[in-house]
């Protein structure tokens, strides 16, 4: 007599059905559960394209499951295709979750506090096996993800889709919009190098400007946690980067998703009457099941689009680190993200209250109201004349906007420094620290006879230096900015300085220069010296 | 439909194909970019070198009499100047350690070559203006001087043959333009350009408006003057190698009120040779 009976069916299972058979069974209904529906054979005749069999199972996932309630069971034929969404807003998605599983991995690295940021990365870079691909990956699935939901949005305006009555999930597009952009911006801070504390100091002055005083000071403080960015506001950022953003990023991804589903997706606007919404009536004729058809369109973007963002990362694209953040060293020519420049841009053409606060605000508010604005019933594009100009109108100010914001524009900086910086650039490697070592002959090379120097680096080198000592005397940039050099010569001292080690001295003087070769202080010279080992491998990037 | 999933698991294959790669070179790519990394470390130590250091140390690492050592030397790196500071770690941490901390209290060692400030601090830790990877740029960077001495190696520069203190013995025909090099690598620069601390060598930072060339020649004719020489040049000459032998009293900064002498060192009869001293006499005799 037993104390006690385990109660085990799929022992009776066993017994009465063998126990191969009684395995497949349990783990078809373990399957059959976790999809909320779909059994193994359903799961195969999905994948091989088979038509649905009556009663179609493929639907009750989207019933019973909480993935794919998200989603709608069907879509009418004409939106399964690339157009009309390019299927932006799912790259989207993909994007948000691929920067939190690359994320995830680099945070388990990092420390958010000034004194050992810069070395995590370090320590990223040259001891943690797939450490410069996750943050290859994570920084290159960043800026892709700034990109891919510009377009969805560009795509969302063009096709009319925030219409009636979709105007809000126009709404939690723009704050979706927000936390990419922020998401991103912050992320820039973390590495702290030059690049990331630089960058985020421009940023962190505009909201200084805000009026009055008292507030912009106060504003300014919770930014930077402090007068300075120090360890404070390293952690605000990192917080915001890795917590308080994506969790607003996720609630209203739920948000959007779900208006979605409600709405359904519209049809493209020419297939639709003029001021009717037929998305969700769909004829029965006209539907595309989302399993198989839409599910594996977007199994298979997601595929190609890893393998490409993988193999970009791995072959090309390698995430800057620049030297440790120095608050006393400002590197010429500093600029915000490129996503940010038409703000730069803004900045240049005046006051920091009007352009800095005051037009970024009236331009978000546009971006929400839009839908308020442009209330006309017709999505079509030739009822849309002018709300498509305007919108075009708009891509092309942001872009000049953009351009004023680089430093090709307008700034202030001296031809001469101008001349070494094409060579010697602040904030990358640039042409010099990535020629061949090997082939830098010590002596003195004057870029004028560049012609004569004694090997192909140098000469090539020796060659951009004398084009830029020339732009220096005489182009429309240093006309318009009236400082052109007269009579400007460049010469570049190589010295053999320990084992390994050069030391090039650049020289620029003008009006006949001084008699001292860089002495402190003198007139109508500039010099600058820089180190460099044969092993800095700078082509390698970090 | 099928052909999305022969793409889609082709992709998919691909990415787990360039993974693999990645694992399998993963290692030597961590190697190299520690490799550069290091040596990117020697460059910033370099430029952070010649703006916070040179001027005591030299440019070259030569050292600069009367300010620091040199560095650039096999003592520092075969062993030598640890057992004399009875140092037991290595010679890494030795100069690593000396950058971050200083030294706040000179060495008998750095005392006999009369330095006249002690090594300043650097490190943050340690209250001074450098991040720890900055100290570091420098130890490596210096230490990047002793691969030239590894395997026995010698500084290939002839040692100098002191010109001496007897200022009466011919010297041959000077240079003023390598004179006036000669002032800022011997580190006369560092005391003679304003008169806070040593006689101002120009006319303009002189109070009596007259350069060191004027000077030598009236200095003679002054009654106090004890000296031996005779002429200008030999004046210039005493003042250089023997700086006890006649005492400027301009300023009481220009005595060590401990020992009543001078705080420009007499040593240069040592470290100057004939053709030098010749060539800063010439340069000092064109400052008028
Ligand atoms: C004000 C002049 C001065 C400056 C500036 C200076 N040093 Fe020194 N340094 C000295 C003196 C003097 C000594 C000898 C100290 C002693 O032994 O007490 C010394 C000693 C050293 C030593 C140890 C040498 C030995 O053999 O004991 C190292 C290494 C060194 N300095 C590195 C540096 C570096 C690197 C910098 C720049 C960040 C620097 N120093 C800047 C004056 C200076
Ligand atoms: C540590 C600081 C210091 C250094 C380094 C130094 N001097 Fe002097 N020098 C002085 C002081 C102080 C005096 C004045 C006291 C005296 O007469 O010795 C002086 C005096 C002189 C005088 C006489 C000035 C006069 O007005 O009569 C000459 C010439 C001179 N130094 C040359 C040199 C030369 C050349 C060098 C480099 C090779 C040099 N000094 C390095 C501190 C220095
Ligand atoms: C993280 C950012 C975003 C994600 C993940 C996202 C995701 C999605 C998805 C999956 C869809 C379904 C249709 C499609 O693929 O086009 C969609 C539709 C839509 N999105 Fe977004 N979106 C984001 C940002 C935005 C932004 C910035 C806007 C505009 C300001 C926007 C406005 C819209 C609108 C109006 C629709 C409805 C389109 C239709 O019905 O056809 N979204 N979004």
């Amino acid at each position: 007599m037993a104390v006690f009976k385990p109660h085990l069916p799929i022992l009776e299972d066993i017994k009465t059905k063998g126990f191969l058979a009684a395995l497949l069974f349990k783990t078809n209904e373990a399957v059959e559960r976790l999809t909320a529906g779909l059994d193994i054979e359903d799961i195969r005749g999905v994948l091989r394209g088979d038509p649905a069999p009556r009663p179609n199972p493929r639907v009750k996932p989207h019933a019973d499951g909480f993935w794919f309630h998200m989603r709608p069971t069907y879509y009418h034929n004409l939106v399964t295709g690339l157009y009309p969404s390019f299927r932006l807003g799912w790259l989207s998605t993909y994007f948000f979750v691929f920067e939190i599983i690359t994320g995830l991995f680099l945070m388990i690295y990092y420390t958010p506090s000034p004194l050992v940021a810069y070395e995590n990365m370090l320590n990223i870079l040259s001891n943690v096996p797939f450490g410069r691909l996750m943050r290859d990956t994570h920084k290159l699935g960043a800026e892709l993800m700034v990109i891919v939901v510009l377009l969805h949005m560009a795509r969302t305006f063009l096709t009319g889709n925030y219409k009636k009555p979709r105007q809000f999930t126009w709404a939690t597009g723009v704050v979706l919009l927000f936390v990419t952009l922020l998401l991103s911006f912050s992320g820039y801070l973390l590495p702290w190098d030059q690049l990331s504390l630089w960058a985020v100091t421009i940023g962190a002055s505009m909201v200084e400007a805000m009026p009055p005083p008292a507030v912009g000071e106060l504003v300014n403080l919770v930014v930077r946690g402090g007068p300075q960015f120090n360890a404070g506001g390293l952690l605000r950022w990192y917080l915001a980067h890795v917590l308080l953003l994506p969790l607003v990023g996720i609630v209203f991804l739920g948000v959007h998703y779900y208006k979605v589903v409600i709405h359904g997706h519209s049809l493209p606007p020419e297939a639709e009457p003029v001021g009717e919404d037929t998305a969700k009536r769909v004829p029965t004729d006209q539907r595309t099941y989302f399993m198989p058809d839409v599910i594996t369109r977007e199994v298979l973007y997601v595929a190609l689009l890893t393998a490409v963002v993988v193999a970009w990362s791995i072959f090309s694209f390698h995430a800057p680190l620049e030297p440790h953040a120095d608050p006393l060293i400002t590197p010429l020519h500093t600029t915000a993200p490129w996503y940010f420049l038409f703000l730069q841009g803004m900045l240049k053409i005046g006051d920091k209250v009007v352009w800095g606060l005051i037009a970024p605000g009236i331009l978000t508010g546009l971006l929400i109201a839009l839908p308020y604005l442009e209330v006309g019933p017709s999505r079509r594009y030739g009822d849309r004349r002018v709300g498509l100009s305007v919108g075009l109108l708009a891509v092309a100010v942001m872009a000049i906007l953009s351009f004023m914001g680089t430093p090709h524009y307008l700034v202030s900086s001296s031809p001469d420094q101008e001349i070494v910086a094409e060579l010697l650039p602040q904030t990358q490697p640039g042409p010099l620290r990535e020629s061949d070592w090997n082939e830098m002959t010590a002596g003195t090379w004057r870029a004028a006879e560049w012609e004569a120097a004694p090997t192909a680096t140098l000469r090539n080198l020796l060659h951009l230096y004398q084009e830029e000592v020339e732009h220096a005397q005489d182009s429309t940039r240093c006309r318009r900015a009236g400082n052109c050099l007269t009579d400007p010569q460049g010469s570049m001292l190589i010295e053999d300085w320990q084992d390994d080690l050069k030391r090039i001295t650049f020289r620029v003087i003008w009006d006949g220069g001084p008699d001292q070769v860089c002495a402190v202080g003198s007139q109508n010279e500039f010099c600058q010296v820089v180190y460099f080992h044969k092993n800095a491998n700078y082509w390698q990037k970090p | 439909m099928t052909w999305r999933v022969i793409v889609g698991t082709i992709s998919f294959v691909i990415t787990m194909i360039m993974l693999g790669f990645v694992a399998v070179t993963e290692q030597d790519r961590m190697a190299n970019f520690s490799v550069a990394y290091e040596a990117r470390t020697v460059e910033t130590g370099g430029a952070l070198f010649e703006s916070n250091c040179a001027t005591c140390h030299g440019l070259d690492g030569a050292g600069v009499p009367a300010k620091g050592p040199a560095l650039n030397t096999p003592e520092l790196f075969n062993g030598a100047r640890l057992t004399e500071a009875n140092f037991a770690g290595t010679v890494d941490n030795f100069i690593r350690l000396t950058i971050a901390g200083g030294r706040p209290r000179m060495s008998e060692w750095a005392r006999a070559q009369s330095f006249i400030d002690p090594m300043p601090t650097w490190g943050e830790t340690y209250g001074g203006p450098m991040r720890n990877d900055q100290v570091d740029a420098l130890t490596n960077y210096i230490m990047n001087w002793g691969l030239a001495y590894q395997g026995g190696a010698q500084p290939t520069a002839e040692p100098v043959v002191g010109v001496g203190t007897d200022i009466t013995v011919e010297l041959p025909p000077g240079d003023a333009a390598s004179g006036e090099a000669l002032a800022t690598s011997q580190g006369c620069t560092a005391c003679h350009v304003l008169s806070a601390t040593g006689p101002a060598w120009l006319a303009a930072s002189d109070p009596n408006d007259q350069g060191i060339g004027t000077r030598a020649a009236l200095r003679l004719e002054q009654p106090d003057y004890q000296g031996a020489a005779t002429t200008p040049e030999q004046y210039l000459f005493e003042s250089i190698v023997a700086p006890n032998a006649y005492l400027v009293t301009d300023n009481p900064a220009y005595i060590n009120a401990a020992t009543g002498q001078s705080i420009m060192p007499a040593t240069y009869g040592a470290l100057l040779d004939p053709q030098m001293t010749s060539d800063l006499i010439a340069y000092l005799m064109t400052l008028k």
